[in-house]
């Protein structure tokens, strides 16, 4: 059997299991959404090591493992998270232990990533990708005002981006939200001056800021790399991030061949960092430099196999299916 | 549920923004550059979710005429 992880209205998931199905698979549990630990058991001793995670999906009888998206999650109930707060605090850690652990079990299958790689730190990753030779835009995380004006003096413009996760949501009442996206942004002089010198402000990542012949949106799968030139730097709203689509006029996204040595450095990279499928993002600056700048384990797949006609979700399938 | 008007999405918006400059020195250095949208939850009804049998897939909206790909292509 192939367990798939995922969410109800995730299309690559819809691509891969047809592609399944045509090659005659059929014993595929998918499983959506937010999967609670509460009531499940994981087993460890000398003779096996095994989770019920996936209910009727015997682990005995998986054969491969997709982590596409979704969570694990231990749900606390709402008098112990009114209580006293310490408790939270050690149940949080106290689970998240857990929700590794089964983490891991589900690896020791042919795996396409696992949930644990959802935790991989975008400041310890540009560290490795400086460790295989990968160049790196300068980076600096820090809330100290000072250092951010010497920082900005070194270049003529640096950008500013959150340290891990780009998306807060502010809850106003049961139907409605402020979303507040922390998208990578210019930090120009006037944000810069108007810092107070003496605060208590919580730190962020500051970097220089490169100017880009085009970007490109990597996806590493078990070796293979399928590589994409986005032309983002003619249309002002994905100058800075090309995440910020434009779905009027749309970049225009190309197959692109990586140098082999950059190929090299990138499953050198993946491999250091354990995870063996994510979709990388890099830019190629006007003298012809590669530069990374961070790897994301669950990225949109389908304009990459679209736009360049890549056979992704052919080629997941076929791993699946032990046929690679 | 109903949607509020422009002018309390505003009003909203407004007390959210007063609420992040009081606090601005107590959040990250960079919480200048954070931009903003008001989102009123539009949940799609489950009976106009669309199911896609054994794919174990529930959507509200899909690519037009959607044809997988091991349909059009003889490998």
């Amino acid at each position: 059997m192939i367990v798939i992880h995922s969410q109800q209205d995730e299309s690559t998931t819809d691509d891969v299991l047809d592609w399944l199905y045509y090659f005659g698979m059929e014993q595929v549990k998918r499983v959506n959404g937010t999967n609670p630990i509460n009531a499940k058991a994981l087993r460890i001793n000398n003779h096996t090591q095994h989770s019920n995670l996936f209910d009727d999906a015997e682990s005995s009888a998986i054969n491969a493992y997709w982590y596409r998206r979704g969570h694990l999650a231990c749900e606390i109930s709402e008098p112990i998270k009114l209580g006293y707060s310490g408790f939270v605090t050690y149940f949080e850690k106290e689970y998240d232990h857990l929700t590794k652990g089964i983490s891991q079990v589900f690896k020791q299958y042919r795996n396409i990533n696992s949930f644990e790689d959802t935790g991989t730190n975008k400041l310890t990753n540009l560290a490795v990708a400086a460790g295989v030779d990968l160049l790196i835009p300068d980076t600096l995380v820090t809330a100290d005002v000072k250092a951010i004006k010497a920082f900005s003096a070194i270049y003529p413009r640096i950008i500013t981006k959150a340290i891990g996760h780009n998306r807060i949501t502010a809850t106003i009442d049961d139907n409605s939200y402020i979303n507040i996206a922390v998208d990578t942004a210019i930090f120009d002089q006037d944000k810069i001056n108007a810092l107070p010198e003496e605060n208590n402000f919580l730190p962020a990542v500051f970097q220089e800021y490169l100017e880009k012949k085009y970007e490109l949106r990597i996806f590493y799968f078990h070796g293979q790399v399928y590589s994409m030139a986005i032309f983002s730097q003619l249309n002002e709203a994905t100058k800075v991030d090309f995440r910020k689509h434009d779905t009027e006029t749309p970049n225009r996204c190309v197959p692109y061949q990586l140098p082999e040595d950059i190929e090299k450095k990138l499953g050198r990279f993946m491999q250091h960092i354990a995870m063996n499928s994510g979709s990388i993002d890099m830019v190629v600056t006007p003298s012809g430099e590669h530069v990374f700048l961070e790897v994301n384990p669950v990225g949109q797949l389908q304009w990459l196999s679209a736009n360049c006609n890549y056979p992704i979700e052919r080629e997941i399938a076929k791993f699946l299916l032990h046929d690679s | 549920m109903i949607a509020r008007s422009e002018s309390e999405r505003q009003k909203t918006i407004n007390e959210f923004l007063d609420w992040l400059d009081a606090h601005r020195e107590n959040l990250p250095v960079n919480a200048a550059t954070w931009t903003f949208q008001y989102i009123e939850q539009q949940a799609v009804p489950e009976h106009e979710l669309v199911s896609l049998g054994k794919y174990n897939a529930r959507k509200a909206a899909s690519i037009s005429f959607y044809k997988p790909y091991s349909k059009i292509c003889k490998f």
